[in-house]
């Protein structure tokens, strides 16, 4: 599953999840098959983002706006504070490995790949 | 200094004067002492104000709280997540409206945190989740009343974080002589919050230090920690701070069972990012 912006939804992609108003009232199902005549609809009602099936380019599914390779190459980043401390070193393999495991990667390496 | 941080702490206590804050908060607040009050007398005065309303109904409903059905009345609300949660949701959802809009990023990671702290408790079996989730949804309300009640200050951290690569909290500390997590604990007696909350609020970053409540403060200690790694939102820095190894024991943690509480956070936390209120592109 995927958040696409409604101008680059294609004919043919199918919701992950339904279009909703903010109040939660649904106004297409999830499921529905996208045509070029319910994207014009989707435009003219404001809808400005929809979850479609299928993973984004790349093959990697993502969550948030960052994929698991982007992912992995952050930690160093955000974990840089805690280079000499051997508690937290084990705490950025075990979201490492995570995130190898989730993105289906197979980076054997243990330096990572930065 | 002493004399700087009294004045401060006065400054960022003229809280009330808040523009956004309701005035139904205040009222909230004396009827929650009132041991007499009942839970329709309370969502009667929440009713009066119909934009405040809404916007509880619609973090209720939101997936942090991940009920099957919608909740429709503020009272089935109060019903279901009980006056504290509810109490809770009415600061957060007021103090975040008066948010500039470059503490957007602090918004989705409250929310993210809230989330967090939710499947976290559920996945763990605590009894009341929804408490946790307010408490996570809280934890940097200190950052943003701070801003918005001396906002030099607020620039002043930033610029201490971006040159001096401190985390927000360090720069907090170098420029104010206290953090945000002082600030919540001052907050949480100001807006009589219970124990609970206030425990999670104030030892968040140190949760060894909590005593009453120690298991909100390593729970919601965990959860900023996992949501600053997820990189959803920002609180203010980019580097994660230590993760104590004290609060994964004393909720039973282990990397295995992390693990499989991450499968569930990263399922839903998509949703969550799209509770972010009006947000144009």
């Amino acid at each position: 599953m995927q958040k696409i912006d409604v101008h680059s939804a294609q004919p043919g992609m199918t919701l992950a999840k339904p279009v909703t108003r903010p109040n939660g009232t649904v106004l297409m199902a999830k499921g529905t098959e996208l045509t070029s005549g319910i994207i014009s609809r989707l435009h003219r009602m404001e809808i400005s983002h929809i979850f479609v099936h299928g993973a984004p380019e790349g093959g990697e599914e993502q969550a948030s706006s960052l994929t698991y390779r982007a992912r992995l190459q952050r930690l160093d980043h955000l974990f840089r504070k805690h280079a000499s401390d051997p508690w937290m070193l084990q705490v950025k393999k075990f979201f490492r490995i995570y995130f190898e495991h989730r993105g289906g990667m197979k980076t054997p390496s243990e330096h990572g790949d930065a | 200094m002493q004399d700087l941080q009294t004045e401060y702490k006065g400054q960022i206590l003229a809280v009330k004067d808040l523009p956004t804050l309701p005035s139904v908060l205040d009222e909230v607040s004396r009827l929650v002492e009132d041991e007499t009050s009942s839970p329709e007398q309370v969502a009667k005065i929440i009713a009066r104000d119909q934009v405040l309303s809404a916007k509880v109904l619609k973090m209720v409903n939101s997936p942090i709280y991940g009920f099957p059905r919608r909740i429709n009345t503020v009272q089935h609300a109060l019903v279901l997540l009980g006056l504290n949660v509810i109490r809770g949701l009415i600061i957060s959802t007021s103090v975040f409206d008066i948010m500039t809009k470059s503490m957007v990023g602090l918004w989705e990671h409250s929310v993210g945190c809230a989330f967090v702290c939710s499947t976290l408790a559920q996945s763990l079996g605590f009894k009341d989740p929804e408490e946790y989730a307010v408490t996570g949804l809280l934890h940097d309300i200190g950052k943003v009343v701070v801003a918005v009640q001396i906002p030099e200050l607020k620039e002043d951290v930033e610029s201490i974080v971006q040159q001096e690569d401190l985390s927000y909290l360090q720069a907090e500390k170098k420029r104010l002589g206290f953090g945000h997590d002082r600030v919540n604990a001052w907050l949480a007696d100001h807006w009589n919050l219970p124990l609970t909350i206030r425990e999670g609020l104030g030892y968040h970053h140190r949760p060894r230090s909590a005593q009453y409540y120690p298991q909100f403060a390593h729970l919601v200690h965990v959860g900023d920690f996992i949501i600053k790694v997820l990189e959803v939102g920002s609180g203010g820095d980019d580097q994660v701070p230590r993760l104590e190894r004290a609060s994964l024991n004393a909720l039973g943690l282990s990397f295995k069972r992390l693990g499989r509480i991450m499968d569930s956070v990263w399922d839903g936390i998509f949703e969550v990012a799209d509770v972010i209120p009006e947000q144009e592109d």
